[in-house]
């Protein structure tokens, strides 16, 4: 019986391609990070009508518990945007394929080792474009997969707020504030809430397309939804790396990493370093070329779907397919074939045709148009701009509410060094015994040529001391030149490990008092 | 049964100290240009902010002799047209600042760019305008310094 699992599927993405290459060192630890996270992808499509706007695409997936009735989204944007059903499948592939990944590789000497070194392969009914004397102009509506959607300009966030809420948009008392600095600039704003016959689980990302002279989050308007330390992760293609304009940028201090735990604190170190940055700055993560779709989109024989009188051979040949699994995919295909009762989703899904459904009101025709429209159509244009684009810059930082005063902008700059890698590598210079393989003593090299010695070869939390700064150079970027350094701490955070190392070698003086400091606690515990 | 336990002490990472250093002073210049090379009635560079709306200018503010701007400031930046005595923008920002601790800069708190926006106006009606920018910083145990430069706004 074949099976197939949308679950196991969703677990496969999030694991990072990594590729290895045999060589005269093993890897003991090649850690991705953790990736939950706020996520916003930007398609920038260059000027090419010496207006000073390019094409700016913008897609965010959008996160929400609770009753469908009290889901409301609003964002400002610069112009009138079209608006599209987006697809979370490329949320997923594309942060799999990019996220940061810590490799620490360790070089024995003493005894042969044999193994391999990594690399990450790495339904609205509104009046349209007219002012109801209220100040706030309905510029368009419509619906979009299962929001009613609404494009609104507004004189005063006062009465946009209570234009919002008498047409039954949930957005909480107070927002006028956060509104105000885009009502003042003359921006749009784009609503969304569900659809009468929707619910929670029908949310999906939005997708919209307007000109722009560059990418902006806008992070002022997100601070009344915020939690402490949000991270957020920036997706931005385009013709060249993207950094951050208006705010700091921050290259983190590899010290901080805790190599030998598994490189789990990547994001702490990220948002300490930010902290430090003032709270305004963002990491690169990843610049590299986009290198085409991360999409798998097989080719399907969507004649012959409509022609398929059974429903479960239907769903079988989508499941089968080899198709990127989403959400909005999982949530198509049991509405469209309803698993009978009792019978978990997934347990339906691995199996389809293992199962007998009622088809009595089975259409194909109409099944095979809405899985057209609503995934292949969706996917489709998210590959045509990842194709699109010649590169791919990920950015990432935590903020909380207070720090959300400005908004960041990402421009291009062609004169920096372009290529940043997701990999990151130290070495573990070992020297093992060898009877036991045990590593007698341990040297951390790190990828700027600083070598830390591991005291007593397993005292890793001795090697939090060094782990501030978290930021090792803070920097101020623009769309030309190099960075202008603001805070540079690569000298002192050298002589640091100097002075580490020269501490950690000079044992008689500390580690006297320590040993009969345990040989009291064993007395203690003999006596007691 | 004897355990040996080694340790190490804790490097102190040396900061740059930025805390009362001397007299209170601020700079204010456009974004790209270095403080006090801005010449009165030279071209102070506008256009439409990158992410859209109300016209703006970029500039930089840099500061000294204020307390722990690390941990909270607000900077003001005000502009006027000195012709007709109109304001054509006031913005504040609440942030944290950098204490910077390499270059021209050193010993002073910066930040990243600052954007003036002219709420109200279009490109057209703010060309060729003289004006007046004062950025005000400010800690927060009352301490504040200004400064000013004069510019005409010219398209970006």
């Amino acid at each position: 019986m074949r099976t197939f699992s949308l679950s196991l599927a969703a677990l496969a993405l999030l694991a990072p391609d990594v590729a290895l290459a045999c060589g005269g060192m093993f890897c003991d630890a090649a850690a991705p990070v953790d990736q939950a996270a706020e996520r916003i992808f930007f398609f920038f499509e260059p000027d090419t009508d010496d207006d000073g706007l390019g094409l700016l695409t913008t897609e965010v997936q959008i996160s929400y518990v609770g009753e469908s009735a009290g889901f409301a989204w609003v964002v400002p944007v610069p112009a009138e945007p079209d608006i599209f059903l987006s697809n979370d499948a490329m949320f997923t592939a594309v942060a799999n394929n990019t996220t940061p990944v810590y490799a620490l590789v360790t070089q024995a000497t003493g005894s042969l080792q044999l193994g391999c070194a990594t690399e990450n392969a790495l339904s609205g009914d509104f009046d349209s474009a007219e002012d109801g004397g209220n100040g706030v102009s309905v510029v368009s509506s419509e619906a979009v997969g299962p929001y009613d959607t609404v494009t609104l300009q507004a004189e005063n966030a006062d009465r946009l707020v209570t234009w919002l809420q008498d047409e039954g948009y949930a957005v909480p008392d107070g927002l006028e504030l956060s509104l105000a600095p885009y009502v003042a600039a003359g921006q749009y704003f784009v609503a969304l809430k569900l659809q009468s016959d929707k619910e929670s689980g029908d949310i999906a990302p939005i997708g919209m397309t307007y000109p722009a002279a560059a990418a902006s989050i806008p992070i002022q308007l997100t601070a009344i939804a915020a939690v402490d330390d949000m991270p957020i992760e920036v997706f931005v293609y385009g013709p060249a790396r993207a950094v951050p304009d208006n705010y700091l940028h921050v290259q983190i201090n590899d010290a901080a990493i805790n190599w030998y735990d598994g490189a789990d604190n990547y994001r702490d170190v990220v948002g300490n370093a930010v902290d430090e940055a003032g709270g305004q700055a963002f990491a690169t993560d990843f610049s590299g070329t986009a290198a085409g779709s991360v999409l798998s989109l097989p080719s399907l024989d969507l004649d012959q779907m409509r022609g398929q009188p059974a429903p479960t051979s239907w769903l079988e040949t989508i499941v089968f397919s080899g198709i990127t699994a989403s959400t909005q995919l999982t949530n198509l295909m049991l509405e469209l074939v309803p698993p009978p009762d009792g019978v978990d989703p997934l347990d339906f899904l691995s199996c389809p045709t293992c199962y007998d459904v009622d088809s009595a009101d089975w259409d194909p025709q109409v099944a095979t148009d809405r899985f057209e429209a609503d995934v292949l159509d969706v996917m489709e244009g998210q590959q045509d701009r990842m194709e699109a684009a010649p590169w791919l810059t990920r950015l990432f930082t935590t903020m909380d509410a207070a720090e959300m005063t400005a908004d960041p902008v990402f421009v291009f700059n062609r004169d920096v060094e372009q290529e940043i890698s997701a990999t990151r590598t130290a070495t573990s210079v070992e020297r093992q015994s060898a009877f036991s393989g045990e590593a007698l003593s341990r040297t951390l090299v790190l990828a700027d040529a600083r070598s830390i010695v591991v005291p007593d070869a397993s005292d890793f939390d001795a090697l939090t001391t060094l782990a501030s700064p978290a930021a090792l150079v803070i920097e101020d970027y623009s769309s030309k030149g190099e960075p202008e350094a603001v805070a540079d701490f690569t000298e002192a955070a050298a002589a640091d490990a100097e002075a580490f190392n020269a501490g950690c070698s000079d044992t008689a003086a500390v580690g006297v008092p320590v040993l009969l400091l345990a040989a009291g606690i064993l007395r203690r515990r003999r006596t007691g | 049964m004897f355990w040996f336990f080694f340790a190490c002490a804790g490097p102190e990472v040396a900061r740059p100290a930025c805390d009362d250093v001397g007299d209170r002073a601020a700079a204010v210049a456009p974004a790209g240009v270095a403080y006090d090379d801005l010449a009165e009635g030279d071209p102070l560079p506008y256009g439409t902010p990158p992410q859209g709306g109300s016209p703006y200018s970029p500039f930089h503010v840099r500061t000294s002799g204020l307390v722990d701007l690390g941990e909270g400031a607000s900077v003001r930046l005000v502009a006027e047209d000195i012709d007709g005595d109109v304001l054509l923008g006031d913005t504040t920002y609440e942030l944290r600042m950098v204490c910077a601790n390499v270059g021209d800069d050193a010993g002073s708190w910066v930040g990243s760019d600052l954007h003036q926006r002219f709420d109200g106006y279009d490109l057209d009606g703010l060309e060729g305008r003289e004006v007046r920018i004062t950025a005000t910083v400010a800690d927060r145990v009352g301490g504040s310094v200004s400064d000013s430069l004069i510019g005409v706004l010219t398209r970006m």
